[in-house]
């Protein structure tokens, strides 16, 4: 399952400032595999492995709700691919 | 009186010849630093000879620049990538890897052109992760033969996966190919207006197709609808590279059609 958000900041990251949030997703998500993060886009992708899991999904919904800026922007589970567009 | 006719093209056949990958397998693996390097271990200046070759002209395609660094872990590592394109970061993150576990970074940079510098640094929280194995190849997507034509009875008659590396194991599936339709009414995408078919086969015909200005016809997955600018990852206990292929086409035939406007009498 990957998740794709659109963090709405375009802000280029130094080393220490990857370490940083990586500690803070790993810590708010244990089930992050992998990360990616774009400069170009301000879209972060998280990558949960190929597993189906409803209640991840529900609690990133609940993040989203909660967080006005995050914008949900793809959603890819398996060869499924769900987009939310502007 | 005036009435329309259609005027159909000549059969227009496209093939379409993919470069054998560049691959390096360093003869003594490299120790990752543990801070981002200054100069990245895989750096690639995308050169003419690199493009596929498409042997007649299209009005307009991308390419899609793959980009691959490997190696193994030999303790648990949290490993650190980032792409840069001509000097500029791209896209960067990080990937979890267990001990003694191989490692695979795919990037995929679109829309490069000759002359573009693709790089890809690596570097790992711990001192004794290893790099030793890069490659490199261009893939073609968005392709548009004939702009606002109609392409009749499109047979996308087939498809090659690529890339073919000599070392690791591809994963499974290969991506599909992806042809984009307009098609209204279809509430696949919040506006209706579109969707995708795509499946994993050659010998497809459209009868009447008309290229998306912005996707083209044809496009691929990895690099473009999923990836665009971004990486692909794994890790497995005993494979080097192990890497994601992307269906692409090898040979399209077609005629286009105009339609003429008589006048008649």
């Amino acid at each position: 399952m990957i998740l794709t958000v659109d963090t709405g900041r375009k802000q280029d990251l130094t080393d220490v400032q990857m370490r940083t949030l990586s500690t803070k997703l790993r810590t708010r998500i244990p089930q992050l595999i992998n990360w990616s993060y774009s400069p170009l886009t301000g879209f972060l992708t998280l990558e949960f492995g190929d597993t189906e899991d409803n209640n991840l999904f529900s609690r990133i919904e609940d993040w989203r709700v909660k967080a006005d800026s995050i914008k949900l922007v793809r959603f890819e589970l398996l060869e499924m691919v769900r987009r939310w567009l502007e | 009186m005036a009435g329309v006719t259609p005027d159909f093209s000549n059969l227009k056949t496209i093939n379409f010849t993919y470069q054998t990958p560049q691959e390096t397998l360093l003869g003594t693996p490299e120790t990752l630093p543990m801070s981002e390097p200054a100069t990245p271990q895989v750096s690639y200046t995308v050169a003419s000879g690199d493009l596929p070759i498409i042997d007649i002209p299209v009005e307009s395609k991308k390419w899609i620049g793959m980009v691959i660094g490997a190696g193994r872990v030999v303790t648990g590592a949290i490993l650190s990538w980032r792409m840069k394109k001509n000097g500029y970061s791209v896209n960067l993150g990080q990937l979890s890897t267990t001990t003694n576990y191989r490692y695979t970074i795919q990037a995929w940079f679109y829309d490069v052109t000759v002359g573009d510098v693709l790089e890809l640094a690596l570097w790992s929280n711990v001192a004794d992760s290893l790099y030793d194995y890069k490659a490199y190849q261009i893939h073609v997507t968005r392709i548009t033969p004939y702009y606002l034509k109609v392409h009749y009875r499109f047979f996308l008659q087939s498809i090659i996966a690529q890339p073919v590396l000599t070392l690791g194991t591809p994963t499974t599936p290969t991506a599909n190919w992806y042809i984009y339709v307009i098609h209204r009414g279809y509430n696949f995408t919040p506006n209706g207006t579109s969707y995708f078919f795509r499946t994993n086969i050659g010998g497809w015909i459209w009868s009447i197709i008309v290229p998306d200005e912005v996707m083209g016809l044809v496009y691929t997955r990895h690099g473009d609808i999923s990836n665009q600018n971004s990486v692909t990852t794994t890790t497995h206990a005993t494979s080097r590279p192990r890497y994601y292929r992307n269906y692409l086409p090898s040979l399209v035939r077609f005629r286009y059609l105009t339609i003429k406007e008589l006048i008649i009498g």
